[in-house]
């Protein structure tokens, strides 16, 4: 892997962690997945198809 | 003005903060699942629409000229028309492939936030995995509501990404067949006028 993952999905390391520290993990990455799922979705939106597909089956 | 600092909530009620919390999340979870199935729903509507044309005998049109009927119409109109219908069976095709899959067909691997494979439920993100089943026991219950806030939140986080996804698919995929049938109705208006 050249990137790091941020999907909540990947097992978060959980060895000899306390519960805190493991939901602590989970939060940071949830966090970070949303902010990458928000650029991608504005991404999205700004283009001109979606923005004309929208406007008219909307 | 300096207010005095709000004393910190006692243990029991932290706890109950962190329940309350974890229902707030359960909400939306749940306005995820109803939105899933709405979307769903729209789909079905849509296929619908899709299987009128078979209705319509749009697939009956042949190019060969039937035997012993004579057209009337130009031989540059007819080809004209052909070329409609062709385009509204091509609209048509793309309007039932973005109708009917789940992602691209020609999609290479997954997108960052895309953390769920094909098929997968998203509530399975939310599985509290075996090896942390003890330290959900010996833990603190405030501690508890908080990890099962945070599994749900992964999992409402990929559940509003496939229906982000599957919204804009069928959304295309009604813009596709819109324009298909426009075609088809264009076809009609151009066979009534030049034959």
């Amino acid at each position: 892997m050249s990137q790091p993952n941020t999907s909540p999905k990947r097992a978060v390391p959980t060895k000899g962690l306390t519960l805190d520290e493991i939901t602590r993990n989970l939060y940071r990455r949830i966090a970070k997945a949303e902010r990458r799922e928000k650029l991608e979705a504005e991404r999205i939106n700004r283009g001109f198809f979606a923005r004309l597909v929208r406007n008219i089956a909307s | 003005m300096s207010s005095a600092e709000p004393k910190p909530a006692d243990q029991p009620q932290q706890t109950e903060n962190a329940r309350l919390i974890f229902e707030q999340t359960m909400m939306l979870w749940s306005d995820q699942v109803d939105y899933a199935s709405t979307l769903r729903d729209k789909r079905r509507t849509y296929a619908a629409g899709l299987a009128l044309l078979a209705g319509f005998g749009v697939f009956r049109i042949s190019f060969n000229e039937p035997a012993g009927e004579i057209t009337t119409m130009v031989p540059w109109a007819s080809v004209v028309l052909r070329i409609i219908v062709i385009l509204a069976g091509i609209a048509f095709l793309v309007a039932t492939i973005y109708l009917f899959t789940e992602r691209g067909l020609f999609a290479r691997g997954q997108k960052a936030s895309e953390n769920l494979g094909a098929g997968e439920r998203a509530i399975s993100l939310a599985s509290i995995p075996r090896s942390a089943v003890d330290r959900v026991l010996a833990a603190e219950t405030t501690l508890v509501w908080r990890y099962r806030d945070a599994k749900l939140r992964a999992a409402i986080l990929a559940l509003s990404t496939r229906n982000r996804r599957v919204s804009r698919r069928i959304d295309l995929g009604v813009f596709w067949m819109i324009a298909g049938y426009s075609l088809v109705l264009f076809a009609f208006m151009w066979y009534t006028l030049f034959a």
